[in-house]
């Protein structure tokens, strides 16, 4: 499941804005506070467990409760997305490396995950012939042959080779291993059979991986969040991914006395982006109805929707507040023409959307908030935003420091997006709190995430890998990155041995 | 003598040859602009200029200007020539044959016409780096080459005993002149040539200054063209916090690692551009195991347990860092993400104490067998910065606590280096040490590398170690050393050979006016021949 569609920008930058201008709540140190304070830090994951306390809540304090939430999982969704594009960057080029080992010692899981990533980079075509290896290797173990084949019926399923796909996954159907079971699940899921009641067969799997209570391997628990997220049953995942240790790997191949080799689940972090992204629509659809919430619920709304990629839902929302003549402050009332913009384009309706976006911009172009999000809307759009990148980047040669973090951030993504990495990690450096440079409290996750990727594509790696370092505490599932980064790396680095005194 | 004498006159007929006694500099033609002077500050000072003595962080910045190896590493992290124009492997990995430039040239020293570089130098670089009596910590790292034979002037074949992982990036090492030591036997500090040393690279030494400032001078000759900026000059500061000031006050252009303190200061002028550079780095306590106090592994731990690092690196550094678990830095390839660092935890260092027999005396002083437990603590006094005062003094307030008697003694660099690197006498240092991105920590805890001036200062010794340490070397599997290097990670933080404390931000700060400033993120200046200042931006 690919969050976020194209059409449609990450209108994050101005979430901070409004949590700000949400009323305090009354008690301090309530679970809705503590979010707040979470969620002002960039702790999404820790803003989050207000979920679990949601019940305990004052009536009162619902609105703001699902508000606060709701902004948490959007953070989340949109991290994880990216986080998960990134994976299968790098994820890609390690198990390259690892795969591409001959001899006695040689990984056989390595084509096993390598098709798994090809799969969430929708590559069905090159998958498949990993899957193929793997389903065809006489030294794997059933299992994985077996979890091969599912996939392998997927890629085939995806490649309109439907007849070929049911044979691969009759083959498979008896089984009762928990992760091939699990990978029938996902890959039914994922091809829309809903008839094969996927959810049913996750049941299935969870319940046979171990006694009641230990909810088995880490590729039973991805495969099921996304099953369950596809199918709509949020709380089901939602509770699996509350005692779900994000850093755990997925398998372990121990190939002699010192050597072993550690494969994380790529669907885990997609998993959690879809599984985020949909418990934000629903809990902002919640603080909507509430009273006093609705404005900025409605706003926000708009984003969750855009960042799934749904548009018209997206368009829906914005215009839903208008209708019932909600009395928005200017500054939202800006937001709302910038989702309005972003999801016209989406929708198809280019010029009215490019227009608009033009428009606002003008009336608002020293705003660095909206001209950041109005790059982030250009980064869809192939041409026509000369006159807007050179308003944001008059904007970012005026600000230095966190201060700017913003505009430096949207620049710096759309420079990334054209693969122009210098000029990249220009704005993204000086974007960055340098007094706090790996800090997800200072700086803006995303930023830092981009960050990763920039220096991950110039080769430092060890930029790249201290702010990973540096986000593993909130995020561990940053845990794939940074195995597989530190493989390449380890194949990449390039030093005559040197140790010095400092 | 006879033979001595026609060897050199074949190198001055070379030299005849290969240099034009109409001296012409080699422009660049990359967009730069000759001219300018850049006054970079250093915290502390260098002990030797040369590459091969050396082992500390400053005078591996200066020998990366002055000097050249077979092949450098650029940014991409692709190995690109240098002084070997090309080169061919061989033998399944067992021979690499250089060929040299016939366009690069030894620094002149003053009076003297400058003599062409050939093989001689790549075979003599190589013996006098592996003689026995050389003081040298390089050795442990090229010991995979069985040897080196000259097939022309301009042509070196090595053998290697085995292939080894990355083999053609160890040749990055510095080529220093045949004729450049005293000795040609061997090189210790206290050749000339460690002081005053010449080589092949952008930069030439002109002089060191009373201040102890390094005066670096543009080589016109050099082989890539002659380095944009006209001068280098190396100021030491005792004092960080001065030598940010300093730049704030325009007397120097460049600071090489900034405060962590004072970064906001300069984030906040936009006259400074700060710029991130991952060397990978740790600070530490290292003990010497040479005292039977501090041999039993208990006792090690229990320091660990003993301090709070969260609290220093907070309250000292603005918690510009990171904890570590062991020996290697969270940026590297090589860190064991699944150890994680011991929590504070002074109960536990007590029990750990007296487990390993300790009671405490009659003035709280745990003791052992009638011996207080009672340690000397050496600081360089370069290093004495306020923020270090504060961890040292931390550290032994917080050993205090569980009855351990530390003394502080901070010591003048060079002094301080003789004690915990030749004299062993000490019992606890706290100092940083910095790699290259092998992360390759087998100098600082495999047991052969316990000896004068070599890395391993606190003897630590554990067969284990050493064993995963060598088979870690003749691994052709890069998945295979990852696992033995996070298994040496576990082990070594395991037994505490040292309290690994942390890993800083490193930030360089430079005045706007240096133009195209790449930096390596290890050696620093291997891209320094390419900045440049406009002229309207000099004095």
């Amino acid at each position: 499941m690919r969050v976020n569609g194209a059409g449609l920008a990450r209108l994050f930058l101005i979430l901070m804005w409004i949590i700000a201008a949400t009323p305090p709540g009354r008690a301090s140190g309530s679970p809705v506070e503590r979010a707040v304070t979470h969620l002002k830090a960039n702790r999404y994951q820790d803003a989050a467990s207000l979920y679990w306390d949601l019940p305990s809540v004052e009536a009162s304090e619902s609105g703001k409760a699902h508000m606060i939430l709701g902004i948490s999982c959007l953070n989340s969704a949109r991290l994880y997305g990216e986080l998960h594009d990134l994976s299968i960057d790098v994820s890609l080029n390690y198990l390259g490396k690892v795969s591409s080992h001959r001899g006695r010692d040689r990984s056989r899981l390595a084509n096993l995950y390598m098709a798994e990533v090809l799969m969430a980079g929708q590559d069905p075509d090159r998958a498949a012939s990993y899957y193929q290896e793997v389903a065809n290797d006489p030294g794997a173990a059933t299992s994985e042959r077996d979890v091969a084949r599912a996939g392998l019926g997927l890629a085939n399923f995806l490649l309109g080779r439907e007849g070929r796909a049911e044979k691969l996954w009759s083959s498979v159907a008896g089984s009762s291993d928990p992760e091939v079971l699990s990978e029938l699940a996902s890959a039914f899921a994922e091809a829309g059979l809903w008839n094969r009641e996927p959810s049913g067969v996750c049941d299935q799997a969870l319940s046979s991986a171990g006694r009641s209570g230990d909810p088995g391997p880490m590729r039973v628990r991805s495969n099921c969040i996304g099953v369950y997220t596809r199918a709509g049953q949020l709380d089901k995942a939602l509770e699996l991914v509350r005692d779900l240790d994000m850093k755990a790997f997925a398998d372990e191949e121990k190939l002699g006395e010192n050597k072993t080799i550690r494969f994380y689940s790529i669907r885990l972090l997609d998993g959690l982006a879809a599984l985020y992204g949909k418990t934000s629509i629903d809990l902002l659809g919640k603080a909507f109805n509430a009273r006093n919430m609705s404005g900025a619920a409605g706003l926000y709304l708009g984003m969750a929707y855009a960042q799934m990629g749904m548009a018209a839902e997206s368009l829906a929302a914005i215009d839903s507040l208008n209708n019932a003549g909600e009395q928005l402050a200017a500054p939202q009332m800006v937001t709302a023409k910038m989702i309005r913009a972003g999801a016209l384009h989406a929708e198809g309706r280019e010029k009215e959307g490019f227009d608009l976006l033009t428009r606002t911009v003008r009336e608002n172009s020293s705003d660095p908030r909206l001209v950041a999000e109005a790059v982030l809307i250009c980064d869809t759009i192939d041409s026509g935003c000369g006159e807007i990148l050179a308003a944001a980047e008059n904007l970012a040669g005026r600000r230095e420091g966190w201060g700017s973090a913003g505009i430096n951030l949207s620049l710096g993504r759309h420079y990334a997006r054209r693969s122009d990495w210098q000029k990249a990690l220009t704005f993204l450096e000086a974007g960055r709190d340098k007094s706090n440079k790996n800090r997800i409290e200072y700086n803006d996750p995303l930023l830092l995430v981009e960050l990763a990727r920039a220096y991950y594509r110039t080769k430092k790696y060890s930029e790249a890998l201290e702010i990973f370092f540096g986000m593993s505490g909130q995020f561990p599932a940053v845990r794939q990155l940074q195995n597989a980064l530190q493989g390449v790396y380890s194949v990449e680095q390039k030093s005559a041995g040197d140790v010095k005194v400092l | 003598m006879k033979g001595k004498q026609i060897t050199l006159l074949a190198i001055f007929a070379l030299a005849a040859l290969c240099i034009s006694s109409n001296v012409q500099a080699l422009t660049r033609n990359d967009g730069g602009v000759d001219g300018g002077l850049l006054n970079y500050g250093e915290y502390g000072r260098p002990a030797t200029l040369d590459p091969i003595t050396s082992n500390d962080m400053i005078s591996l910045r200066v020998s990366e200007l002055l000097f050249n190896g077979l092949v450098g590493i650029d940014e991409k992290q692709e190995i690109v020539p240098e002084l070997a124009e090309r080169w061919e492997i061989s033998d399944g990995g067992r021979a690499y044959t250089f060929y040299l430039r016939r366009d690069a040239t030894w620094h002149a020293r003053a009076g003297e016409e400058p003599l062409p570089f050939t093989a001689d130098d790549v075979v003599f670089t190589f013996r006098i780096m592996t003689h026995p009596k050389t003081i040298t910590p390089l050795k442990v790292r090229y010991e995979f080459i069985d040897g080196v034979e000259k097939l022309d002037d301009f042509t070196v074949r090595f053998r290697l005993k085995r292939p080894i992982l990355n083999a053609l990036a160890k040749f990055s090492f510095k080529i220093i002149p045949a004729h450049g030591p005293a000795n040609p036997e061997f090189l210790t500090r206290r050749d000339p040539f460690v002081h005053q040393p010449i080589g092949t690279g952008p930069y030439m030494l002109k002089s060191i200054t009373g201040d102890r400032e390094v005066v670096l001078e543009a080589n016109e000759r050099y082989f890539k063209g002659r380095p944009h900026v006209d001068r280098f000059v190396g100021k030491p500061f005792a004092d960080q916090n001065i030598m940010t000031q300093a730049m704030m006050f325009n007397a120097i252009d460049m600071i090489i690692l900034v405060n962590p303190r004072n970064i906001p200061e300069i984030q906040g002028d936009r006259r400074f551009v700060l710029q991130p550079y991952n060397a990978l780095s740790y600070s530490f306590f290292g003990y010497n195991l040479r005292n039977p106090l501090l041999a039993d592994r208990r006792v090690r731990q229990a320091f660990t347990f003993a301090i709070n690092r969260r609290e220093m690196l907070d309250s000292f550094f603005n918690g510009q860092g990171t904890i570590i678990s062991g020996p290697f830095a969270p940026g590297s390839w090589a860190y064991n993400l699944d150890v994680l660092p011991l929590q504070y935890d002074p109960d536990r260092a007590r029990d750990l104490l007296e487990e390993a027999g300790f009671r405490p005396g009659q003035d709280g002083v745990m003791e052992k067998d009638g011996e207080q437990l009672s340690l000397t603590l050496k600081v360089p006094i370069e290093k004495e910065s306020e923020a270090v005062k504060r961890v040292v003094l931390a550290f032994r307030s917080y050993l205090r606590k569980i009855g351990v008697d530390v003394r502080v003694e901070f010591k003048e660099w060079l002094s301080w280096k003789e004690d915990v690197f030749l004299s062993h006498d000490f019992d606890i240092i706290f100092a940083s040490w910095v790699f290259d991105d092998s992360a390759d920590i087998s100098s600082l805890f495999h047991s052969a590398e316990i000896g004068p001036w070599k890395n391993n200062f606190g003897a630590y010794s554990n067969p284990e170690v050493d064993s995963l340490i060598v088979e870690s070397k003749l691994t052709l599997d890069h998945e295979k050393r990852r696992t033995i290097y996070r298994k040496l990670h576990d082990l070594v933080a395991e037994e505490s050979p040292y309290t690994f404390l942390w890993t800083l931000t490193n930030y360089a700060a430079y005045q706007k006016k240096v133009r195209h400033v790449a930096i390596h993120p290890y050696k620093y200046f291997s891209f320094a021949d390419e900045w440049y200042i406009l002229e309207e931006d000099r004095p």
